[in-house]
């Protein structure tokens, strides 16, 4: 059976629904958002092509004159060397001979986006170019260094600058959520993946350019993973409370956790609930554009099916709403027709699936793979990364208020807050009398975890305050 | 009178604020702070007594305040006094966010100093409260403390004393305490049915007469930081009142006497020394026979702590399958036989290794561990250096990693291993070190890294490259801060490392290389 041509198509929706899953989640892997996001930015360096061929095939190219002539002239060296940097550009092995994405060490790096990315990257960067004006700059010191305060950034500088002009950015459209206004969780959620991203890890001056460049690309997959998750059910309603949404619930022990211990029930079924609603979300948008799509009433019945799809998808290619419609078992009724559309284009768990593999890489869903059923979790680094993205002015918070402001920000419940009543918001997932329990040990484990990799500060008297990370352990 | 509310107290929940001035004053014991309050005092300072309730805060304030009561009058919040006076506030618990604030920021020139005594939630809150405030810099300082930072001295900051990090099982402080003559009273007065001649609860007591016994049972009781809970003054009294008081004379082997409750008896501290080193775990193959046969020959009585005795089980331990005789007489033995140091054998055997090097402070194997660990074992640490390494990886791993990078290194001298300071930003540069986790502390930049017994067993564990253990991943983490803080002042300006690894040969390739950004270069190293 040949592979369906629809499944998987950002096309249809990707007009409405920014970060929609697209046809290859398995690729979607960090690195490569990171770099999408890196040629929105700034646009494509012109030194990724040699550096690739190094990196991947110990070959000389002319384009690489900063490398000594005892280091390219000597085969054996030339390999050591191309070893060498695949550790420092190629951390996550997303670099392949023919394409891919670097450690973005240096502007000059940034690879041709070919789509591996599934356009998150893009669409992170029009999330944040719309809420922060100083996005541009941010980023552009960062990839773009004028100086080199340690051996790393002398080895980007030396690598990835050329005598060319500086590489020219597209401009993006602004975000959608943007307009609706103060009042609107969507408005408010896209300020806090913004910030999320310009991070005061990534912002830092004072910090390793690394550890600042390791945030970012953590920054933008995580905005990614959160953003898309949501960005159907925004498309859907209006909503203005995360109440009015499927609630996240995350394990906050180490990743996987133990498959029958409470919070991971408890993140399992948040799990399998977020993701449900993402499918109802889509559900009523198809329907709504296949409902509302208008067609002559002169229109021969055999030709209704391509009338209507190309009414309520105009800016989809021919040959692609074609596909569609060969695909899609037809019917008359436009709310069977838009449930099977559905599922052609996202099939009973695909988007379980997807989700399962793209927070995987990032870091906030598992198990990686096995029987045990997918979850929410929190590996350290991007527990870190929400720390940080929920302190203001590196002002330490008590425990509970820094879970209420990781609620307020991002939607996500861990535990038992000052204001959250996580109990309430927990209770459609159905978890009966343990929800409580659940939500205790969670707390708990959490509350420990955050001081055991040195996220929180835990006094005797039972007071336990969390504080950014790279601050206790800096410079004073 | 004194004797029952000394009695009393023992009975209660322990709480220093109830005590009247002269039973506080009889059973007062001195714990190396009280001085060091004074002179900071002594030198116009604001003393701010941290920690949680029970942790001897109120205890440690009035001590000293009624030590300076001839010199200084007292003033409470608000009072004005013209004459020398000492600010003190004993709960500042009391008042509520902005009051704390404006009392320790208030100033008077007849003022000789402040001492205020403050549980570290409320400290919490007014420091969030005024973030620029003399409390808010207390906090910092407190902060510090906890991981082992000394700053240099500040004269706009107050002092800090951290009960929370005090060691209320210091040995001199327990060997004071069981040596209080109210105790032995209340001891001796305990209601009981048996002879007083014969009562082995009081017979037992006067094995603590001596100081050497007294000294063993302090030491004894400080292994008990292997389990790494948190231990109060509170907890100290619980168990002290328990050795005195509970138990039974009237049960076989009599539970009363001290030597039994210190392993079977009821409070938090008998059943940590019960989990570490109960006298069954002990062994003893010149003596077990001996105790359990009642063998009292010269080569167990003879190497007894001079001026003690045993206190006899009138039924000695032969008696078949029935160990309750045996443990009686073995408890005593193991305090007071000069040849069992029972502290030093419980030691090696909750820790091993891992607290003889530490106890040591030997920062070369620290540093050694550290480095073989984050380059998977695969090459020899240095002991002399500590390598900084940065990471690149984002993405969760699943594959075998290809290498590290290492962007810097900080010399062996620079490091401390040292533990949560009590005594912060003292006039006098008075210090004192505290209880619980060590922390390898890079002076020049004040960053610093846990090292719990956790730590250091996935330390000499090593690094796995199994995807599935998960257990070292918060430690890498936290490793990873750690370098970044030292990194910030310890970066290689023009110099990278990158360790391949190659885990088929179980082996290290180190390659430097020297990059300009000015000459655009990359070469060798």
């Amino acid at each position: 059976m040949s592979k369906s041509k629809v499944r998987g198509k950002r096309d249809f929706l990707g007009d409405i629904v920014p970060l929609l899953v697209g046809r290859n989640p398995v690729r979607v892997a960090p690195a490569h958002i990171m770099n999408g996001f890196a040629v929105s930015a700034i646009g494509t360096g012109k030194m990724s092509g040699p550096v690739r061929a190094l990196v991947r095939r110990y070959e000389n190219d002319d384009a690489l004159t900063s490398v000594s002539g005892a280091i390219m002239g000597s085969q054996e060296k030339r390999r050591r060397f191309g070893e060498a940097l695949r550790v420092v550009l190629d951390p996550d092995r997303r670099v392949f001979p023919h394409s891919g994405s670097f450690f973005p060490l240096h502007a000059g790096l940034i690879d041709e986006n070919r789509g591996m990315d599934d356009g998150f990257g893009r669409d992170v960067w029009r999330l944040v170019a719309t809420y922060s004006q100083e996005a541009t700059s941010i980023v552009r010191n960062l990839l773009i260094p004028s100086d080199a305060a340690d051996g790393l950034t002398a080895l980007g500088v030396a690598l990835g600058a050329d005598d060319g002009a500086p590489p020219q950015r597209r401009t993006v459209d602004p975000w959608p959520w943007h307009e609706r206004g103060g009042q609107s969780l969507a408005h408010r959620f896209g300020k806090a993946l913004c910030g999320l991203v310009l991070n005061p890890i990534t912002s830092n001056q004072a910090a390793i350019r690394s550890i600042r460049l390791a945030a970012l690309s953590r920054a933008v997959g995580t905005a990614a993973f959160l953003g898309a998750l949501r960005a159907p059910e925004f498309a859907a309603n209006r909503a203005r409370a995360w109440s009015d949404l499927s609630p996240l619930f995350a394990f906050g022990g180490v990743p996987p956790g133990a498959v029958r211990s409470l919070p991971i029930r408890l993140a399992c079924r948040s799990f399998e609930a977020v993701v449900e609603r993402q499918r109802d979300s889509l559900l009523a948008l198809l329907t709504k554009r296949l409902s509302n799509a208008r067609i002559p009433r002169q229109t021969p019945r055999s030709q209704h099916p391509t009338a209507i799809f190309a009414a309520a998808f105009p800016e989809v290619s021919k040959s692609l709403r074609g596909s569609a419609v060969d695909e899609v078992r037809w019917d008359a009724d436009r709310d069977k027709l838009a449930a099977n559309f559905l599922r052609k284009l996202y099939p009973p768990g695909y988007l379980a699936g997807a989700y399962r593999t793209i927070g995987r890489m990032i870091g906030l869903s598992g198990p990686e793979r096995g029987a045990g059923a997918p979850r929410f979790v929190l590996e350290t680094p991007v527990l870190a990364l929400l720390v940080s993205a929920s302190i203001d002015d590196e002002q330490p918070l008590p425990y509970r208020a820094w879970l209420d402001q990781v609620y307020d920000r991002f939607g996500i419940i861990l535990g038992l807050g000052e204001t959250l009543d996580a109990p309430t918001l927990l209770r459609p997932l159905g978890f009966g009398g343990s929800l409580l329990r659940a939500l205790e040990e969670n707390h708990e484990t959490l509350r420990r975890r955050l001081v055991r990799c040195g996220l929180a500060s835990e006094y005797s008297d039972g007071e336990t305050e969390v504080h950014g990370p790279f601050v206790l352990g800096g410079a004073t | 009178m004194l004797l029952t509310e000394f009695r009393d107290f023992l009975g209660a929940f322990k709480n220093a604020e109830s005590l009247s001035d002269q039973l506080r004053e009889a059973i007062a014991v001195e714990t190396g702070l009280e001085e060091a309050v004074r002179t900071a005092i002594g030198e116009g300072r604001c003393v701010v007594i941290a920690g949680s309730a029970g942790s001897g805060k109120t205890h440690l304030l009035r001590h000293v305040v009624r030590s300076l009561q001839d010199k200084y009058a007292v003033a409470l919040p608000g009072d004005r006094p013209r004459v020398a006076h000492l600010l003190v506030v004993e709960d500042a618990t009391e008042l509520d966010a902005n009051e704390r604030l404006a009392v320790v920021d208030s100033v008077s020139r007849s003022r000789a100093g402040t001492l205020l005594a403050i549980n570290e939630g409320p400290l919490l809150e007014a420091a969030r409260a005024g973030p620029e405030s003399a409390l808010a810099r207390s906090l910092r300082l407190l902060h510090g403390a906890r991981r082992g930072i000394v700053s240099a001295f500040e004269s706009d900051a107050p002092t800090v004393v951290d009960m929370g990090a005090f060691d209320a099982l210091n040995q001199e402080v327990v060997t004071r305490i069981l040596g209080l003559t109210l105790l032995r009273e209340a001891v001796l007065q305990a209601p009981c049915d048996c002879d007083p001649e014969d009562c082995p609860r009081r017979r037992a007591w006067q094995q603590l007469e001596s100081a050497d016994v007294r000294a063993r049972v302090g030491a004894v009781l400080g292994i008990v930081h292997v389990l790494e809970r948190e231990w109060l003054f509170r907890d100290l009294w619980d168990f002290v009142a328990d050795i005195a008081l509970g138990g039974s004379c009237a049960e076989s082997p009599p539970s009363s006497p001290w030597f039994w409750r210190t392993f079977y008896g009821d409070s938090r501290l008998a059943t940590a020394l019960r989990e570490l080193v109960a006298p069954d775990d002990i062994a003893l193959p010149q003596l077990d026979a001996r105790i359990y046969y009642g063998d009292w020959g010269s080569e167990l009585l003879g190497g007894l702590v001079p001026g003690v005795d045993l206190v006899r089980e009138s039924q000695s331990g032969n008696v078949d399958g029935d160990f309750g005789p045996f443990r009686y007489m073995k408890a005593q033995v193991l305090f007071l036989h000069r040849d069992i140091d029972l502290a030093e054998r419980a030691t090696t055997i909750a820790s091993g290794s891992f607290r003889s090097m530490l106890v040591q402070r030997r920062i070369g194997p620290v540093l050694r561990a550290v480095n073989e660990y984050f380059a998977f074992g695969l090459r020899t640490g240095s002991e002399t250096v500590l390598d900084l390494f940065v990471e690149h990886g984002v993405e969760r791993r699943t594959e075998l990693i290809q290498g590290v990078i290492k962007l810097g290194d900080a010399a062996a001298a620079d490091f401390e291993l040292r533990k949560p300071q009590v005594i912060v930003n003292h006039p006098k540069n008075v210090t004192n070190e505290g209880t619980g986790a060590l922390y390898l502390v890079h002076a020049p930049s004040n960053s610093s890294l846990r090292l719990d017994g956790e730590r250091m067993r996935l330390l000499q564990r090593g690094r796995t490259l199994r995807i599935a253990d998960r257990e070292q991943l918060d430690l890498d983490w936290d490793l990873c801060q750690f370098f970044e803080g030292i990194l910030r002042l310890k970066k290689w300006p023009s110099e990278f490392i990158v360790v391949k690894c190659d885990f088929g040969r179980l082996a290290g390739d180190e390659r430097r290389y020297r990059a300009s950004p000015h000459r655009a270069i990359v070469e060798e190293a």
